[in-house]
């Protein structure tokens, strides 16, 4: 097939937005993300289908769409009815299905016990701008908070995840109306690969996964290597504890990253590309695999894109559940179908990565900035964010907190906001302890430092990093200790084993920690605990390694006093 | 073991040569190279030769035992190694002449020249190296329990009882870089491994798991070194040279760091020199780990030792396979796929379980393995040991150290 041009793209778009526009019919949202499906979208949905079949309707419009970003209120649903304000429900079950059905899509009357909230995320902006109201939706029951009350999606700011809960990640058409793929068409029509690097550059995107390099030099780097084969990768390979934001892209707006990646094969001058994507996400591989035939088809992937003779292609590739294969050099040897361990650098990635090619390996959240800073500008992505970060940052909260969910914020938002307003305070009426940010490479927040503001060199000024974007939230009845014991048996069980401080040394903290929580510390364990994490610090091979003392070193920071109980409690 | 020597000079080998020939030098690791006329080293010396004199040197390869057909077959299909071993279009094998025809077999369309005359058999001697037993009869020389000496046999006989001179040679033009190892100015080769320029110049850095026969992998993390201007300490078995760079290997906190190191790997298993073959000296070996807690005056780890006992595999007829000393640097596991070209063995599981194994985890005799011993020379510490030297030795004997009319 004749790939598509961009006019072609531009058509699709005005099309599919002119006919959900007169399309008059009733819409159901189900958010099936992993999140959703396990608490039970999976049974919702078949009610839903079941109920539109059995009463013969034939003007109800079923969307799938992945996580609306709350997971805790799933299964969510959100209805519809044309010149009406949507309504979303939360936590609904079969029961609640067929009674929202009957009386929502059927009766147009929304149910109001089980409601959440009025109007759909997406228009947050409008709705704040005009007063809670969208032009053409009449307004409904004033006793459902509107959206853009509730705290939890009041204080974000949705960039990389401004599709979620709206579109159907496998439908290639509903991407391209929410204006995707304009920045691969203005990249690859438009752009030199130089502008496109300066582009990114001038933004001061640093990368998402964890160590915030910048983005733009990374690519620069690559893109002065002279090879004619190149390659982009994409680490899918979330696997902090408790973070899952990457996730939720990969499963509700999978062509966003697709778009990341083609604009970075052109910028560096690559031909192919890989998404390592952990194969615990099923979900996401198959959404991945399926945004990546749509593309195909579309001609956004292939020898010729967007008839511009510019070729390029990816492949998903499925890791084997090793932690330690999202270090990028363990991630490319695993790629290369060799035993997934971490080589030291230099040689760096950009000059000889994966089948010693120069390579440039991106977060799933990075690459999906990236079509938006070429289609709206660096000026745009750079107006939020702190003098030295820029954009937003997705985090994904778990643990002591009211509303668990992936929340995208401005760098810069304080902790105590993402916290106490977004997250609605602490489980049970507890008090917040500390939060655990970057996961086991990270470190603790404690609550003297709650009013943070969360950038990149704020926290690492505080021990702990802002990491992939995992945020566990504990309240004052969890021990830090134990906090600390835990992420060192991650990282000890996670170890690949090569270096020996990695090996051993993690071994000989946790046998210590073991011990301490056992209640049988002895006299010099917190010193053989400083030494061993020091000595790791410094030496360890990959930076899996090199920060797996963190979570040890922050607890003994800010709750040294927990470390000394257990060791005088035994004597 | 084989007696080899040289029986042809660097000018008879240039003349067996042409300009337009694209050379690949490959040698054995056993007898020859103790017989002084092959190995990594002699290989390495001749390709600089070569290359100097304006010959198209393609590489060198190093073969565990080279007069196993299978071994050098291997490394005619290594992947890594094909590419080379094809565009070639002579062959200098450092070999004994037994290997040579093995050579000519499998290198059936190649031109393919030997340097070597073997003798007979023979043995090493602590004293006085290398002599020659059981010479062959065209040799003219008696059966001598004793052993001649080689100086002795190639005079006798004309033949060359060193390896070339790199003096005969034209002067290979090297680019030098000026660095600043620990205060001292020092010029070295650019690009030339940092271990290497410290070892040559007379500066020891501890290490275990770099072997100059071997890639590096830069995992015992014995070695690292502060380089101004890096925010991480390096690894000198990984770090090539360049032009100004200042290097301390040697402080307070590295020896630290090394000493911690250390203590881990002797907690992390049974490393009981008492009953481990490994603390014979031979030849050979002797073992590195022992010499560097001896060198850094460890007694006692102070970290909790690992009393799991792993069973031991015996099951080759010559290699004996302890994982309970094994330290985990991987050598063996590099010298089996780059010496020996077969992979037998690598590593199983993962973090502190790893352990390496051999096949699809089975006992060595039910492996793929040849018993070339390149692992068992890899190896730096009992882990992998000759069976033939399992609780033999002798019990040291005294030696006059003075002067009596001191």
């Amino acid at each position: 097939m004749k790939s598509k041009t961009a006019d072609d793209i531009n058509k699709i778009k005005q099309t599919v937005i002119e006919r959900n526009k007169s399309n008059k019919s009733t819409k159901v949202y189900v958010h099936m993300g992993t999140c959703g499906i396990a608490s039970g979208a999976i049974d919702v949905l078949n009610t839903l289908r079941k109920e539109v079949k059995d009463n013969k309707i034939t003007d109800v419009k079923i969307i799938t769409t992945g996580c609306a970003g709350i997971c805790s209120k799933e299964p969510l649903i959100t209805v519809e009815v044309q010149e009406q304000e949507p309504v979303m429900y939360q936590c609904v079950d079969t029961k609640k299905m067929s009674e929202i059905f009957k009386s929502h899509v059927l009766d147009k009357k929304v149910l109001k016990d089980y409601a959440f909230a009025r109007g759909m995320e997406i228009q947050i902006k409008d709705r704040i701008k005009n007063n809670g109201k969208i032009e053409g939706q009449a307004a409904i029951d004033n006793s459902i908070p509107g959206i853009e009350e509730i705290p939890f999606f009041k204080f974000q700011e949705q960039r990389v995840m401004r599709n979620r809960g709206f579109i159907d990640p496998n439908k290639i058409d509903d991407y391209i109306a929410r204006d995707g793929y304009q920045g691969a068409i203005k990249a690859l029509t438009s752009m030199t690969s130089d502008k496109i690097i300066s582009e990114v550059y001038d933004s001061g995107i640093k990368g998402r996964g964890g160590a915030g390099f910048p983005t733009g030099l990374k690519w620069k780097f690559a893109a002065k290597e002279e090879n004619s084969i190149k390659y982009v990768l994409c680490n899918a390979d979330e696997g902090d504890p408790g973070a899952y934001m990457d996730r939720s892209v990969l499963e509700s707006d999978p062509h966003s990253i697709i778009e990341g990646m083609i604009i970075a094969a052109k910028a560096i001058g690559s031909h192919m590309g890989y998404i390592y994507c952990r194969a615990e996400y099923p979900l996401a591989v198959e959404t991945l695999n399926k945004a990546i035939k749509a593309a195909r088809t579309y001609g956004l992937l292939g020898k010729d894109i967007l008839g511009t003779g510019f070729e390029f292609d990816i492949e998903v590739y499925e890791g084997a559940g090793a932690f330690v294969c999202g270090e990028e050099t363990a991630l490319m040897r695993s790629i290369e179908g060799s035993r997934g361990n971490p080589r030291p650098r230099p040689p760096y990635p950009a000059h000889a990565g994966l089948r010693e090619k120069p390579t440039i390996l991106n977060n799933v959240e990075t690459l999906s900035n990236i079509p938006q800073i070429i289609a709206k500008g660096s000026k745009w992505f750079s107006n939020i964010g702190t003098e030295k970060s820029k954009g937003t940052k997705v985090f994904s909260i778990t643990g002591d907190i009211n509303n668990v969910g992936c929340v995208e914020v401005p760098i810069g938002t304080k902790l105590s906001t993402v916290i106490n307003e977004i997250g609605g305070g602490i489980t049970e009426g507890k008090t917040f302890k500390a939060a655990q940010l970057g996961g086991p490479s990270g470190g603790m927040i404690p609550i003297e430092h709650i009013d943070v503001v969360m950038d990149y060199d704020t926290l690492i000024s505080l021990g702990s990093i802002m990491g992939s974007g995992g945020l566990i939230v504990m309240s004052d009845d969890k021990s830090a200790l134990e906090m600390a014991e835990f992420f060192m048996d991650f990282c000890k069980e996670e170890s690949c084993g090569k270096c020996i401080p990695g090996r051993e040394g993690t071994k000989q903290m946790l046998n210590i920690l073991n011990r301490l929580c056992d209640g049988k510390g002895k006299q010099g364990d917190i010193e053989k605990l400083e030494n061993l994490a020091f000595v790791i610090k410094n030496t360890a091979l990959c930076a899996l390694g090199k920060t797996a003392p963190n979570p040890v070193l922050s607890t003994l920071r800010y709750f040294r006093n927990e470390y000394e109980d257990a060791i005088s409690n035994n004597i | 073991m084989i007696i080899s020597l040289r029986s042809i000079s660097y000018d008879d080998l240039k003349n067996q040569l042409s300009k337009d020939d694209k050379i690949v030098i490959n040698s054995c690791n056993t007898c020859i190279k103790s017989c002084g006329i092959g190995g990594l080293q002699n290989m390495t010396v001749l390709e600089n030769m070569l290359l100097a004199d304006g010959y198209n040197v393609l590489g060198i390869d190093l073969i565990s035992i080279g007069c196993s057909l299978n071994l050098v077959e291997y490394h005619r299909q290594d992947i890594k190694k094909k590419e080379m071993y094809d565009e070639a279009t002579v062959i200098i094998t450092l070999i004994c002449e037994d290997g040579y025809e093995g050579m000519k077999y499998v290198f059936k369309d190649k031109k393919v020249i030997s340097i070597t005359k073997t003798l007979g058999t023979g043995n090493f001697t602590m004293d006085r190296g290398v002599v020659l037993t059981h010479p062959f009869e065209s040799t003219g020389l008696e059966k001598n329990s004793e052993g001649y000496e080689l100086d002795e046999v190639a005079e006798k006989l004309g033949l060359f009882e060193d390896f070339f001179d790199e003096d005969d040679a034209a002067f290979k033009d090297e680019e030098y870089v000026d660095i600043i190892i620990d205060g001292e100015e020092v010029s070295a080769i650019k690009n030339q491994n940092l271990l290497c320029v410290c070892e040559e110049n007379g500066i020891e850095i501890p290490h275990l798991c770099y072997n100059e026969e071997l890639s590096e992998a830069g995992v015992c993390r014995l070695c690292l070194v502060k380089i101004e201007g890096r925010k991480d300490l390096v690894p000198a078995c990984c770090t090539h040279v360049e032009e100004g760079m200042k290097i301390t290997t040697n402080d307070e906190q590295l020896n630290k760091y090394r000493r911690i190191i250390l203590e881990l790997i002797m907690a992390s298993q049974n490393h009981n020199c008492l009953t481990c073959s490994k603390g014979i000296p031979t030849p050979l070996y002797n073992c590195e780990l022992q010499r560097l807690i001896r060198q850094f005056g460890i007694e006692k780890s102070r970290f909790d030792e690992n009393n799991e006992f792993m069973p031991v595999d015996n099951s080759s007829p010559v290699i004996v396979h302890d994982p309970n000393k094994c330290i985990l640097c991987g050598r063996c596991v590099r010298a089996c796929e780059e010496i020996a070209g077969i992979c037998n063995i690598g590593f199983i599981n993962r973090g502190s379980e790893t352990v390496v194994a051999a096949g699809l985890n089975v006992d060595m005799n039910q492996s793929d393995c040849a018993a070339c011993m390149a692992c068992v020379n890899a190896c730096p510490t009992g882990a992998l040991t000759e069976k033939v030297i399992h609780f033999t030795g002798k019990d040291w004997e005294p030696q006059k150290v003075y002067c009596e009319q001191m």
